[in-house]
Order: structure tokens, then C-alpha cells, then sequence
């Protein structure tokens, strides 16, 4: 069965999904099912049993997730590990219960920093409600374009990915320090429209 | 046994060979990729002339709510003491599945040279290593 998810304007997607749906009070909203391999033998028991029960297309084509798999089938990527494939200009970092045990240990090993672990395999991926606190550091060269140079950082939201009853501006701030060579400068944002920008 | 996983707002979903948008964390499911909601992010730039240092601050909240029917609980219980007793595998680590692996990403033309992730009292940290200490670090991980 599929559903077009977009009732309310700005509160859901306009992707067709698949799976076992509830009725909330302003929307549709899909159940979704924990299919990420983590342990292989853990997730595949949990995965089969799961697969055959809930998900029913009745039309396979108006599911996403059934015709991105049959996309990946035709194009021969089937099995493709997301954190594998190569996209152009995305840093991507996974965080898994595995991967945090055993850095925490390296820098532990390295640094002689008392470090709290847990050693449980599962214990250390996002549980409901848990909140994922994340600082990365970049450095990126500028354009120059028109006697300018051009900072550019991607921050378009789409549809739910703040939280209810919140702006872009309530929740992204950016400060900018610009140091040159020169004492006189112009800064601009290129939409003023959407930018509040503040030099001091 | 079933795990219902009901998510408290339609999520979007992103395609694997899309590139998203916004720093963002991504819970993988059923071969499609779906953003946590954004609570907080800090941008800070420093440009030094033609070359801009960021350092992006974000907190993402996992709203997933797992949910566990109890028919099948007890089903699988019995199941899984059986596979327990079989093949000796932890009942407690399988029922813990109330969690899921995330993904971060940032779009970005540039190098990232340090990432920092904290999930409740879970730290992870990266660091530049000289190249002399690759070795023993190499050591210490073997």
C-alpha cells in the first residue's frame, strides 16, 4: 500500500513510502522498520520476520524504497554499502556502536585520557530520543569571483528537518570572523532577503 | 519478533546518490536515508584572505520511538532463549534494539580535518596524528 504523505503543507514529504501506517493528528505517519545491519545475524532475524509481515505493496512502483531496489537491481548496485559509495563534495561520517568503542579506546590507548567506554556492541548507536552532538572542523578555499571572495555553505532544510514551530533562524546561527590583509572591507550576504546580517 | 519504529513526523527521505543539502544525520532504512531533525547549528567562520576555517556545531535528535508488541515479545523471547542456549548468543544484545546506526553528513568543498561526535555520554574524537606516530598508533590498534 502507498500513501502520498503530504497533507499539511510544510509538515510532511511529498515521498510515496511503504509500510504499516497510523493516523496522527496531523498527518499520516509511516512505521518504519530498523533494517540497519549492524550485527549481521542479529538483524537478519529480526529483518526477516519483519519483512514478509509488514511491508505489502500492492503496487511495487509506488513505493520507494521497493523501486530504488529494483533501480539498484537494473543498474547492477544492489547491495551497494551507503557509507561506500562515492558522492562528490559530501563528507560523511557513520556512527555506529562499533566504531565508537574502539576510537574511544585508540584515543584512550594514546592521549592516557581517562575515557568512559562501553564495551557492548549495540550500546554505543542513537537510541530513541538521544540527542547526536556533532562539531566538525573544515577548511575550504575561497572563490573569487567578480573582485569577491565566496563563502558558500549549504543550509536548505527541507520539509521536517527542524523542529515544530521553529525557523531556520531559531535554530542555525553563523558568525563570521574576517581577517585581511586590508582595512577596509565590504561584507555581504547574497540573500539579504533570508539573512539578518550584523557586522560589529 | 516485531519491532514497530513510529517516527513522530514524516521524515524525508534522502536517495543514496543525492547529495543532501544541509549538515545533517541520516538513519538508513530500507535502502533509503532519513534526516533527524535539526535542534541547534553553530556555523563559525574565519576567513584568513582567500581560505575560510569552519568549525559547524549541530545537535540532532534521535525522535524515533521503538515499540516492541508484547505477543511477539514473548514469542521471540522463547525463540531467542532457544538461540541463546544454541548458539550462545546474548538474549539481552538482542533485544537492545531499540537503537539505530546514524550517518553524518556535510556537504562541503572543502578538507575536514577534525570531527567530534557525543551521543549522551559516548564521545568519539579524531585527531591529526604526525606521521612518526602513525606507527605505534598502529601498534596500539592491532
Amino acid at each position: 500500500m502507498g500513501f502520498d504523505l503530504c497533507s499539511v503543507p510544510g509538515t510532511c514529504s511529498t515521498h510515496v513510502l511503504c509500510g504499516v501506517w497510523k493516523i496522527c493528528r496531523r498527518c499520516l505517519i509511516p512505521a518504519l522498520l530498523p533494517t540497519v545491519p549492524v550485527s549481521e545475524d542479529r538483524t537478519a532475524l529480526a529483518f526477516v520476520s519483519m519483512h514478509s509481515r509488514l511491508f505489502r505493496c500492492s503496487n511495487p512502483f509506488a513505493c520507494t524504497a521497493r523501486r530504488q531496489s529494483l533501480e539498484n537491481q537494473a543498474a547492477g548496485r544492489e547491495g551497494v554499502n551507503p557509507y561506500e559509495v562515492y558522492i562528490p563534495n559530501l563528507f560523511r561520517h557513520p556512527i555506529t556502536g562499533y566504531e565508537l568503542v574502539c576510537s574511544t579506546r585508540l584515543l584512550a590507548d594514546v592521549h592516557a585520557a581517562q575515557r568512559t567506554t562501553d564495551c557492548h556492541s549495540n550500546a554505543n548507536r542513537v537510541g530513541s530520543g538521544e540527542v547526536v552532538s556533532v562539531t566538525v572542523s573544515y577548511q575550504e578555499p575561497l572563490q573569487y569571483i567578480d573582485g569577491r571572495y565566496h563563502f558558500t555553505l549549504p543550509l536548505r532544510f527541507g520539509g521536517n528537518l527542524l523542529p515544530d514551530n521553529k525557523l531556520v533562524s531559531d535554530v542555525v546561527s553563523i558568525r563570521a570572523t574576517v581577517n585581511t590583509i586590508v582595512p577596509n572591507i565590504n561584507v555581504r550576504a547574497s540573500f539579504v532577503m533570508y539573512h539578518r546580517l550584523n557586522v560589529f | 519478533m516485531i519491532l514497530q519504529l513510529d517516527v513522530l513526523c514524516a521524515l524525508s527521505a534522502f536517495p543514496l546518490h543525492a547529495r543532501p543539502t544541509c549538515p545533517t544525520v541520516l538513519i538508513p532504512f530500507e535502502e533509503q536515508l532519513y534526516s533527524l531533525p535539526a535542534q541547534k547549528l553553530d556555523v563559525n567562520v574565519e576567513f584568513q584572505i582567500s581560505t575560510a576555517f569552519v568549525r559547524v556545531t549541530g545537535k540532532w535528535q534521535n525522535i524515533a520511538i521503538y515499540k516492541v508488541r508484547l505477543g511477539y515479545l514473548l514469542s521471540a523471547f522463547l525463540t531467542f532463549m532457544l538461540i541463546q542456549w544454541v548458539f550462545g548468543i546474548s538474549l539481552t544484545a538482542v533485544i537492545r534494539g531499540e537503537q539505530s546506526d546514524c550517518m553524518f553528513v556535510l556537504p562541503l568543498n572543502g578538507t575536514v580535518t577534525s570531527i567530534s561526535i557525543k551521543v549522551a555520554n559516548r564521545l568519539y574524537e579524531t585527531v591529526v596524528l604526525p606521521k612518526d606516530e602513525v606507527k605505534r598508533v598502529a601498534e596500539v590498534c592491532s
